[in-house]
This record gives structure tokens, C-alpha cells and sequence, in this order.
């Protein structure tokens, strides 16, 4: 294989992933004004095969921005809407008994609004841990197992969650395993003044957007092959691994912030995610190798639930972004401690 | 060899050069901010070799080396020597610590904006990867490379100079080797003749220098050991002795020297050798305050010991109270008022601070002496303990015996969970069957009143039209809760809570 053919194929390959998420993105532009942070984390998710968890107030468009993308991408999308007494097979499906063609009858399988590709799980955070501990194999395996049957999920799956931080009465947090297994948390802020301005008149005229799809599933299921082929430096990977070595307490990599007021750090799916990410951050700079730069622009979004503070942290007022900020203050990239 | 791999050794070549340029400037940059500091902890380290002659000022009177055998040439040269090695230390210890490739490359990758596209060609050219992202990767550092030809890099931030202490800090070296060098030290003999040690030895001021002697002097007269005097050294009660020469000794003293052994005696002398101890009874605190300034502190309990035969001698009148006028370094502490019990074995209880446990142990030991060492102790003689814990009789007469040593004396004072209640006589426990007490009986004669009040009438009411509004809730919201649980699922509160 020659040297400059090999290039060139990147080269393509790295050109239709821009053009295809810059697509995506302007659909989902149509609906969603602003948020562009919140954008592109969900299409890097999407892209790097991992779930997202959205948290903000009411009224921020958290769903309508999963919706829009499902509608982008025309993917089968289902909308969850958790409460608290939601049962496992209610999100899983059951096995339900139905009359075959001769007259008689057998157990068949009633999916559940699990079997899809984007799933929006809103108010994740209102159902039971029972419930919500029936994601966590979908999430991880992209499997769900009723009785002794156990089903695949659609390629691509993604499951997009939202919370709202406020109204915390009659929750339930989710669990720490589950949390893990969100490749991001993205935190939806309040639009600027000036973007409330389309935002009202998007929605109080008389014309209605619509979202036309520009991928589909084949398509982000190949945009995810040329995601993974993204190579990584060992530099890269040494960082990577000394950030989320730093968000432990007692690491060798720790800053004190981390020490005194941290109880849990993240595991080693922060590392992996940091660098899946990673990779799409290089795709999207034009860049064929993953630095050190893309590993940090996503550690917050990566690591923000991964980080439990101890009663200290909670109690200083503290919150998971300020221990992150104090880990890229005290790890820096190659270079920057000159 | 391939093209290929021939085109990877050549930009790994060039990534090295790179590197190698990179790492100098680096260390040339590490070497700048170290300097001063270094220059610094050069400066402090000239204090050492002052410090060293210091100490060796101090084993001169131990017969070690002098340290005016140093020039002032040799000690200058010396704070140089270990000056100029302590900037040498820190800074190879500085430029020790290994300049990393991805330091270097990142470097280059921020000083070049090339968001690290140098820095992954150079870990693909050396991990030997293939894949067609890795080609393009190392086309783009190939290029960064060519850019990177012209690079200059920065001599780094401003670093802060050398600061001011450690230049007066190597003034205050040379100041003082100068001192102990040039100076003088003092014989061996004023050594020891003073109390303080250091600073005679290494006086500021060469002006008020007393000529030089040799250090090996011989000691004057009166430190040689006599043969009626045990070989101890000189005391600062011998001193004191010898200040009061001329003084014509009282019949007291005279008394004391018959009766003491040679140098344990200097106490009793000194003290009880004031004469003015028998003048007016008004100034009997003064010439007592005087006496103990004399007197050394340690020596004091034997004051009082070389005067007991003479306490001993005026018990009678010491029982009545009447030691108006005849003061004593300690002065009496008898109160009749408080106690009757007399005696001919009673000992007198001596204040608090004057009888020390210490001061115990020397009494018994110079009362032995004084008797031949075959005499029992007083204390044999006195009367069984007292056990009685209680503080008072039932007529709230204080009891004289009970002084809680088991010998007669005045009031308990400071004893158990009663001294701590301040001077109220409190018993351990109160005689008498329990029961709730008296009782007093009030009855109040009250004409009764009639009230008036509205009976409530029964009527049919409507629902509520209105809204019942924001009902307050006062549980906590969930994080509360849950911040609440955690503090008391602390292992500190746990056990704080249990206690």
C-alpha cells in the first residue's frame, strides 16, 4: 500500500464525515436555535456510538433537539416518558399472547419503545432504579433479554436522556453504573437574548419547519467505521489516562481539590470515552490524529458524571466542572508547561 | 530497504534534529529560571562556614580547635568554595531532570499552531503505525516539520532576580566570619565563669575586646579544689560568697557551718547570712525578697532546713503566732486562728511553694546528715492519718485534722472534687433518708367567675371557591435530604452521635 494513496482515502473519508455531520447539523439548526455546544455533543455521541444525558430546566428544547435529530437522520425514533410507576417490561416489551393463522394461540414477543435507534428517554430520572437499571443492558450490551429470549438492538442505537435538575422531588438519581455508561452529559444552558428573539418567531408563526432527513442509519453506521479508524498518538493516550487518573482521589495525577473533596473518580470507560470522542473532535478540526486539544475540549462533557463528590465537595458548594477545570489545570497538555 | 521506510527514517531524522534543537533552548530557558534561585541558596549557604567556626568557638572550651586558627582569608575563601558549589548543585540538579520528546514537540506544535500534528507524526514515525490515517498524519507533519525549520524559540517569561535577603544574609556570613576569625574568644576560664555562653565568646563589638590570652590559661585560685570542699564546681551561691567578701559573717552563718557539710551549705549561708533578717518587722518581705534573689532557687528548700533547729528551739513561741520581727527567708506560715492543735512533735505546714516534692527529698536527706544518718525522720512521730474526707464538722468548725496529708493542719484546702467549688465546704454525701423534702402548702381562696362565649351554630358550608394557595411544605427537598444523610453516615459524626 502506497503512502499516498492510503492518505488520500483518509482524506475522503474524513471529507464526507464533515460534509455528512454538517448536514445533520443544519437540520437540526432549523428547529433548534443556538445551543450549539449542546449540537455538536449530541452528533459526536451519535457519531462515536455512545449515549448522551441531557440535563437542563424546563423548556430549553432538550426534546425537541432529540426529536429533530431523529427526524435529521431518519432513524426509527421512540420517546420514553418516565415515571415512577413505569415497569421494565413497559420500556422492554412482554411476551403477549396473540392467535396464530390455524386458530390457535402462542406467547410472541410486543417490543417495547426500547427497539429503536434513538431512543429519548425524557426524565430519565423520575423512574424507579428497576426501571431504570432496564436500560443499562441496552445501553452497554445493545441487547435487551425478556424471559430466556434475548433480542439485538437496531444499528445504530443511541439513547439520548434528559433530567431536569430542579424539580428533584419524587426522583430517583441514577445510579452510578448508569451514569458510566453515558458517553456525555451535556449540560443545556439558557439561550442568549438575542437568540430568543427566532426562537419566538420560529414558534408563535404560522409557518411550520420541517426537518428533512439527509443520512440514514447505513450511513452513520459507516461515518462510525472511519470515527474509530482515527489513530491515536501514545501521547495522546498518556493524557488521556493521566486526566481521568487525576479525577481519583489519591491518584498520582490528583490535585488536591480532587483529594479532599471527591469520593468517586471516573473509571476507565472515562478514558475510553474521552478518546472516542477525542477522535471525533480530530475529524471535525480536519486533523488525521487525535491531540491532546481534543481530549480536553471534551473532558467536561465526559467527565462531569463521572466525578461523585464527597460530603466536603458538597458541602464547599462545589461541583463536578470545578473539579474537572482543577484536573486540566494540574495535568497540562505536552508543551503547555514550558 | 523500501521507499517507505526510508521516507519514515529520514522524517524521524528530522524529528530528532527538531527535538534536539528544541531541548536546548528548553534547557538554556531552565537554566535562566534556576539561576537566581540558585544564586540565592548560594548566598544563604555562605552562612555555614560562620556557623562552623561558631560551633567550633563552642568546642574550644572543650579543649577543640580554636577557630582563630582560620585567616579571615581562609574563611572567605572557604564561604566562596561552598557558595559557588551550592549554585552548581541546584543548577545541575535543575538541567539533571530529562527533557521529555512530547515537551519539546508539543512546544513546537503550540509555538506553530499545528494542533499537535507534530507531535503524532513523530509518535507514528517512531511506533513504526500504518493505516491510511497515519499516512495522512504524517504528511501533515511533514509539512509542519518544514515550518518548524524557521522556528525560534521564545527565552521564555521574565524570571524574578536575585532578592535582597540573601545578600544581606551573605553580609551577615561575612560580618560574622570576620567576627569569629579576627575576633576574640574568651579564655577558657571566663567561659566558665559566666553563665552565658555564645555571646561572650563572640563579641560584636572589638572595641570593648579584653586583651588576648591564651585559651589554655591556667584557672585562677579560687577554682582550684581544696581538700575540705568536695571537687563540684564552682556554684552560683559560691559566686555569690565571693561577691559578699568582706561582709563580716552573722553568728548564724558560723552556726550553719558547723552543723553542714562544706559546699552543701552555701544555700543556708547566703540566705540566712543577711543580717538584716533580724531588723525592723516591716521590712521583714523585702529582706526576705532579697535574700531569695541571692539565694539560688534550687537551694532555697535548704534555707529553710538550716534554720529548723532554730524553729525547733522557738516552737513555743512559733505555736502562739508571734514571729513579728524575726523574719526568715521564709518567713512563718503558722496561723493560730486556724489551728490549735499544738504539740511537741507538730510540724509546721510550710507554704506551697516551698515545699516542693524536691525540697521534701532534700529535707529528709540534710536531716539525716545533720543527725548522723541514724536518727528516724520526724514524721515517724507524728499521729496516725486522718482519713476523715470530710472537709468540715457537723458545727461547720473546720477540722484541723483533716488536711487530707494525714497530719494535723489548718482547713483542707485544694484536695478532691470540693476544692474545685470555690470555698464553699460542700459534704460528700448528705446523712438522712431520701425522700422529696418539705412541702409548702399554698391555698388561695378565689371567688369563681362566670365567663361568657359564643356557642358556635351549626350551619352547611360550601366548597371552597378559591384557590387554597401555596401550601408551605417544610420537608426537605431531595439533595437536602440526602446531604443531611451523608453528614450523619459520616465515621466522625457516627461516632460523635454514639457518644
Amino acid at each position: 500500500m502506497s503512502m499516498q494513496g492510503t492518505a488520500e482515502d483518509a482524506r475522503r473519508a474524513a471529507q464526507e464525515f464533515r460534509e455528512v455531520e454538517g448536514k445533520i447539523r443544519d437540520q437540526v439548526g432549523r428547529m433548534m436555535v443556538g445551543q450549539r455546544d449542546v449540537i455538536d455533543g449530541v452528533l459526536a455521541a451519535l457519531f462515536a456510538g455512545g449515549h448522551v444525558l441531557l440535563e437542563g430546566v424546563p423548556g430549553l428544547g432538550k426534546t425537541m433537539l432529540v426529536r429533530s435529530l431523529g427526524d435529521a437522520v431518519h432513524l426509527a425514533f421512540s420517546r420514553i416518558q418516565f415515571t415512577p410507576d413505569m415497569m421494565p417490561a413497559d420500556i422492554r416489551g412482554t411476551q403477549v399472547l396473540v392467535e396464530t393463522e390455524g386458530g390457535g394461540h402462542e406467547l410472541r414477543f410486543q417490543e417495547g419503545p426500547l427497539v429503536a435507534n434513538l431512543v429519548l428517554a425524557d426524565e430519565i430520572n423520575r423512574a424507579t432504579p428497576k426501571t431504570q437499571s432496564a436500560l443499562l443492558e441496552a445501553m452497554q450490551e445493545r441487547q435487551i433479554t425478556v424471559g430466556k429470549e434475548t433480542r439485538k438492538l437496531p444499528e445504530p442505537y443511541c439513547v439520548m436522556a434528559t433530567q431536569n435538575p430542579v424539580e428533584q422531588e419524587g426522583t430517583y438519581p441514577l445510579p452510578e453504573a448508569q451514569l458510566d455508561r453515558f458517553l456525555f452529559k451535556l449540560v443545556v444552558g439558557y439561550p442568549a437574548e438575542a437568540e430568543y428573539h427566532e426562537i419566538l418567531d420560529r414558534t408563535t408563526g404560522s409557518e411550520t419547519v420541517r426537518i428533512e432527513p439527509v443520512s440514514d442509519a447505513a450511513e452513520i453506521l459507516r461515518l462510525r467505521e472511519v470515527v474509530r479508524s482515527v489513530p491515536v498518538p501514545e501521547t495522546t493516550k498518556t493524557h488521556a489516562v493521566r486526566l481521568v487518573v487525576a479525577t481519583q482521589p489519591g491518584g498520582e495525577w490528583s490535585p488536591d481539590l480532587v483529594t479532599e473533596s471527591v469520593a468517586l473518580g471516573s473509571s476507565p470507560r472515562g478514558a475510553q470515552a474521552l478518546l472516542l470522542a477525542g477522535k471525533v473532535q480530530a475529524l471535525r478540526a480536519g486533523r488525521f490524529a487525535v491531540s491532546c486539544e481534543d481530549v480536553r475540549s471534551v473532558a467536561h462533557a465526559v467527565l462531569r458524571h463521572r466525578v461523585i463528590l464527597n460530603f466536603q465537595g458538597q458541602s464547599d458548594g462545589l461541583t463536578p466542572d470545578d473539579v474537572v477545570n482543577a484536573v486540566l489545570a494540574h495535568v497540562p497538555a505536552p508543551g503547555d508547561a514550558a | 530497504m523500501s521507499a517507505d521506510a526510508e521516507e519514515r527514517r529520514q522524517l524521524g531524522a528530522r524529528f530528532d534534529e527538531l527535538y534536539r534543537r528544541g531541548s536546548r533552548a528548553r534547557l538554556a530557558r531552565i537554566t535562566r529560571r534556576a539561576l537566581p534561585r540558585a544564586v540565592e541558596a548560594g548566598l544563604y549557604a555562605s552562612l555555614v562556614l560562620p556557623l562552623g567556626l561558631i560551633a567550633t568557638a563552642l568546642l574550644a572550651r572543650a579543649g577543640g580547635p580554636n577557630p582563630r586558627d582560620f585567616g579571615w582569608l581562609q574563611a572567605l575563601a572557604g564561604m566562596a568554595a561552598i557558595s559557588a558549589a551550592v549554585v552548581a548543585v541546584r543548577l545541575y540538579v535543575a538541567r539533571s531532570r530529562p527533557v521529555e520528546r512530547a515537551e519539546v514537540l508539543g512546544e513546537c506544535d503550540r509555538l506553530l499552531e499545528a494542533d499537535g500534528r507534530l507531535l503524532a507524526a513523530d509518535d507514528f514515525v517512531r511506533a513504526g503505525a500504518t493505516g491510511p490515517f497515519v499516512a495522512a498524519a504524517l504528511e501533515e507533519g511533514r509539512t509542519q516539520l518544514d515550518r518548524a525549520n524557521g522556528l525560534q524559540f521564545p527565552a521564555g517569561p521574565d524570571v524574578p532576580g536575585v532578592r535582597a535577603r540573601s545578600f544581606v544574609a551573605a553580609a551577615a556570613a561575612l560580618m560574622l566570619a570576620w567576627f569569629v576569625t579576627r575576633g576574640e574568644v574568651p579564655p577558657v576560664d571566663q567561659l566558665a565563669d559566666t553563665d552565658t555562653a555564645i555571646v561572650p565568646a563572640l563579641p560584636t563589638n572589638p572595641e570593648q575586646h579584653v586583651p588576648e590570652k591564651p585559651v589554655e590559661s591556667e584557672p585562677p585560685a579560687p577554682q582550684e579544689p581544696r581538700a575540705d570542699q568536695p571537687t563540684k564546681p564552682a556554684t552560683r551561691g559560691e559566686r555569690a560568697e565571693l561577691a559578699s567578701e568582706g561582709t563580716p559573717p552573722s553568728d548564724h552563718v558560723k552556726d550553719s557551718k558547723g552543723r553542714t557539710k562544706g559546699g552543701r551549705s552555701s544555700a543556708a549561708k547566703s540566705s540566712s547570712g543577711s543580717g538584716a533578717s533580724r531588723g525592723a518587722p516591716s521590712s521583714q518581705s523585702q529582706e526576705s525578697a532579697e535574700s531569695e534573689e541571692k539565694a539560688a532557687p534550687g537551694k532555697r528548700p535548704k534555707e529553710g532546713k538550716a534554720e529548723e533547729p532554730e524553729s525547733e528551739r522557738k516552737q513555743d513561741e512559733d505555736a502562739s503566732g508571734a514571729t513579728a520581727g524575726r523574719g526568715s527567708g521564709s518567713g512563718s506560715t503558722k496561723n493560730p486562728a486556724t489551728s490549735d492543735w499544738t504539740s511537741k512533735d507538730h510540724v509546721e505546714a510550710q507554704p506551697d511553694d516551698d515545699q516542693g516534692e524536691d525540697a521534701d527529698v532534700d529535707d529528709e536527706e540534710s536531716d539525716s546528715e545533720a543527725r548522723g544518718g541514724v536518727q528516724p525522720s520526724l514524721r515517724d512521730r507524728r499521729p496516725p492519718v486522718n482519713r476523715d474526707l470530710q472537709i468540715g464538722f457537723a458545727s461547720g468548725r473546720p477540722d484541723p485534722d483533716a488536711n487530707g496529708r494525714g497530719g494535723p493542719s489548718p482547713q483542707k484546702k485544694s484536695r478532691g472534687v470540693a476544692s474545685l467549688v470555690l470555698g464553699v465546704p460542700i459534704p460528700d454525701h448528705i446523712k438522712g433518708r431520701a425522700n422529696p423534702g418539705r412541702t409548702k402548702v399554698t391555698q388561695e381562696r378565689v371567688e369563681p367567675e362566670a365567663e361568657d362565649s359564643t356557642p358556635a351554630v351549626a350551619e352547611s358550608r360550601r366548597a371552597r371557591e378559591t384557590s387554597a394557595g401555596t401550601i408551605e411544605r417544610h420537608e426537605l427537598t431531595p439533595w437536602m435530604r440526602e446531604l443531611v444523610r451523608k453528614y450523619f453516615e459520616r465515621p466522625e459524626t457516627a461516632k460523635e452521635t454514639t457518644e
